[in-house]
């Protein structure tokens, strides 16, 4: 074999032995993080409770209507509270209601901004006492996110690691893990995680951020393995090139 | 075994008698092909069902592969099932009971006899370096051929020791001046030397047999039949290369050029094959633009509306390939061969004048090849999965589901082949998977037009190391050694042994086998001064030709 031939093989061996490395620090990058399964933006819900029974005699919302914190969303008149006024009962106003005594009439008010979600009750309706009348969406809104996970890679999901969220128009957005629980079956264990972003909040009223909006959450895992040091020394080099 | 000291009732001996009443196409082997065709189809619905579609990059190679798998499978069986007649009628055996008149028992000086009328045969001995003593052998084995005929060597290799060896002998020698057109421009040269009604052709290695022109010239009473082929036959299956490129072409010569012939599709090989002189000179002679002057020439003739035979009798025995230097020259050659064909005289384009049966031969001759890229490109798949995630079939699908699914295919082909030849050969498959970077190769340098340049001098005595010719195959090893122990690495990691781990180490043991061969090979061509005198004449002779061809191929693109 002649020395030319030589070099091309053992700089062909070492082009292989490069790029298999190369691999394997994507393979590890990948082993580091798990991906949802499912995910959504979520919000808090704030139920609109009935504190006395009636018949809705105003709607002032639709389902799906965004509302701001103190508007008005339903007028309820029930004639057990006007009674119960006329006898001397004092019922106090709340943030929540207002409460008209010469007309037992009840006005109820969105606690917080946020969006209609459901409308158990419509003009004319009669509620009972302690009914829904609505749900609202609204305060600040986190992610849910499923994960499948071995049990190995559960042990390594630690609150506060990274991640990385992606829009459904592919923005890519930065993530804190919050909270971590679990259920497990047959399956493996399914881990729902809570995340805060505060790049989340920034979108505002945009749609990609209505709660329910599809989400795809990349959660880093701790890594204590003997690559870890080569991958982070490649990330800090992406990172100070400007590549990420 | 039931044996008894009973004397022999007849000179045939039980294991002669065996071979003798052995049907080719027994009903079990029918049956299995059959068997085999449910499998490949039950494959086929398996790998093409939607819902276990993986993702996109590892499906369409899984898919590609396996679809150029299945078509040459399905279409060999078939040409296989087709073949089962023998191309011997009632003219030929007429022909052959008078073929040397009244002679009893004809010797290599009885004249020929076609229809009543003497015919005269020369024997051409293709040469070009070969050690003398192969030549020797050869050349004495076709002057005894019988029924009278002149026996020639044609050297292109130019050497005064063959010539001696010719005189010696007492057969003719030809030397020609230029080397254009390798083994075709050799050919052609004696033709236009020597006038016959018919000539044989053999390599240098290939020694006939007495009853060469007796077996093959009957067919000629047919005025169409331009050439009569036999098949090679191999006596050097002493190592794991020439074992494994020798039983590669077992299929190919029982079944497929038999089969072949009722397409009228049997191609020439190049060597131990019989042409009608007209039928050449009806195409120009043999062609010369090609390495695979004889594919070339065979569909030339057939374009011409002429007929081709194949016999599957052995009528010559020659030497496989016995290193990977010239097992790898050999398919690159045959591999360019048949992609030119695809590339250039495309058989499916309306402006050949074939049948619909020629069509489709040729074109699985053209796109043969193709076969052997598909493992290259398989054995890509594993590696996807474990660095990349990517699967070319959901998860969900469970190991038994590929298990069955490919037992169908793979399993049943293996049980056919190993029916067929009594035993499976290991060396074949193992030694096909380690060839595609050649096929590879052969694609480009037939797409290209390009002639292949081997980075190879003959320093060290004209020796040169396997690993010359083999560099995609040790960095596919090293790759694949690599992948292995990610794969495990990933899989302690997710405590699940997976089936891409399984098929990895597989491949990995698979070309692993090959480098051992190689490693071998390597360190038993050490040099041994009685043998490196002998082993320089081919190499150094090789390094002239190949400019020559170079030169020409360029001369065509000019003009």
């Amino acid at each position: 074999m002649t020395w030319i031939n030589r070099l091309r093989l053992a700089l062909g061996v070492l082009g292989v032995i490069v790029l298999t490395f190369g691999l394997a620090l994507v393979f590890n990058h990948r082993q580091n993080q798990v991906a949802s399964y499912q995910a959504e933006v979520a919000a808090d819900t704030f139920n609109v409770g009935a504190d006395h029974s009636g018949t809705v005699i105003k709607q002032a919302v639709e389902a799906g209507d965004t509302v701001t914190k103190g508007q008005l969303l339903f007028e309820v008149q029930s004639l057990q509270l006007k009674e119960d006024l006329a006898n001397g009962l004092e019922v106090q106003d709340t943030p929540v209601y207002k409460v008209d005594a010469k007309r037992g009439v009840i006005a109820y008010f969105a606690v917080a901004d946020g969006r209609v979600e459901a409308l158990n009750a419509q003009k004319g309706n009669s509620v009972p006492g302690g009914g829904s009348l609505a749900t609202i969406y609204g305060g600040d809104r986190f992610i849910l996110a499923d994960f499948h996970l071995t049990p190995r890679d559960y042990a390594r999901v630690v609150p506060g690691a990274p991640a990385r969220v992606t829009l459904a128009n592919d923005q890519v957005i930065s993530a804190n893990v919050e909270h971590v629980a679990v259920a497990s079956s047959a399956d493996g264990a399914v881990a729902t995680l809570r995340l805060d972003s505060k790049e989340l909040l920034s979108l505002g009223k945009s749609t990609l951020a209505e709660p329910g909006a599809p989400l795809i959450v990349t959660v880093e895992l701790a890594d204590s393995g003997p690559l870890a040091p080569i991958t982070d020394a490649v990330n800090d080099l992406l990172q100070q090139v400007g590549l990420r | 075994m039931a044996t008894h000291d009973l004397a022999l009732v007849d000179e045939r001996d039980p294991q002669t008698r065996r071979q003798q009443t052995r049907n080719p196409y027994s009903p079990v082997m029918i049956l299995l092909t059959l068997i085999a065709t449910l499998g490949v189809l039950g494959y086929s619905v398996f790998l093409l069902n939607p819902a276990s579609r993986g993702d996109l990059l590892p499906y369409s190679i899984v898919i590609f592969a396996e679809s150029v798998l299945v078509v040459h499978a399905l279409l060999s069986m078939w040409t296989i099932l087709a073949g089962a007649k023998s191309p011997r009628d009632n003219a030929y055996y007429n022909t052959r009971r008078h073929l040397f008149g009244k002679v009893a028992s004809p010797d290599p000086d009885t004249p020929i006899l076609l229809g009543g009328r003497e015919v005269s045969v020369v024997v051409f001995i293709t040469c070009y370096g070969e050690p003398v003593d192969v030549i020797r052998r050869t050349a004495e084995a076709a002057r005894q051929i019988n029924g009278r005929h002149s026996t020639f060597i044609l050297d292109d290799g130019g050497s005064d020791a063959v010539r001696e060896m010719a005189a010696d002998v007492g057969v003719s020698y030809l030397r020609r001046l230029s080397s254009g057109g390798a083994k075709a421009g050799n050919v052609n040269h004696a033709l236009s030397q020597v006038k016959t009604d018919y000539f044989c052709i053999f390599d240098a290695d290939f020694v006939p047999s007495r009853d060469f022109i007796t077996e093959t010239a009957p067919f000629f009473i047919d005025t169409n039949v331009a050439f009569v082929q036999t098949p090679q036959s191999y006596g050097n299956l002493r190592n794991f290369v020439s074992r494994g490129a020798g039983y590669m072409q077992t299929v190919f010569y029982r079944f497929v050029q038999r089969g072949r012939n009722h397409f009228n599709a049997a191609f020439c090989v190049g060597t131990n094959v019989i042409f009608r002189r007209a039928a050449v000179d009806d195409v120009g002679g043999i062609y010369t633009d090609s390495k695979s002057e004889d594919v070339w020439t065979s569909m030339l003739l057939h374009e011409r509306g002429w007929r081709s035979v194949y016999i599957p009798d052995i009528l010559a025995v020659g030497d496989a390939p016995d290193t990977i230097e010239a097992y790898t020259k050999q398919q690159l050659r045959w591999a360019t061969g048949g992609f030119e064909i695809l590339f250039t005289h495309n058989p499916l384009s309306p402006k050949r004048h074939l049948t619909m049966d020629q069509r489709l031969m040729y074109t699985v001759t053209a796109t043969h090849y193709l076969t052997g890229i598909a493992p290259g490109l398989l054995l890509l798949v594993p590696a996807l999965e474990i660095f990349l995630d990517l699967r070319p079939m959901v998860l969900g699908t469970s190991p038994w589901q590929w298990a069955l699914a490919y037992a169908g295919f793979y399993l049943m082909q293996i049980l056919l082949a190993s029916f067929t030849f009594g035993s499976f050969r290991g060396e074949v498959l193992l030694l096909s998977t380690a060839s595609f970077p050649i096929y590879h190769q052969a694609f480009i340098n037939a797409f290209t037009g390009k002639e292949q340049q081997w980075h190879v001098t003959g320093t060290n005595a004209g020796r040169s190391s396997p690993f010359n010719f083999i560099r995609p195959q040790v960095y596919l090893f090293v790759f694949l050694v690599l992948t292995s122990v990610v794969a495990i690495w990933r899989d302690l990691n997710n405590a699940q042994f997976s089936l891409a781990t399984a098929w990895n180490l597989t491949n990995t043991a698979a070309l692993g086998v090959f480098m051992v061969v190689a490693v071998r090979e390597a360190f038993s061509r050490q040099p041994s001064p009685a043998r490196a005198s002998e082993a320089a004449v081919p190499v150094v002779a090789s390094a002239p030709r190949r400019l020559v061809v170079a030169a020409n191929s360029g001369e065509r693109s000019a003009s």
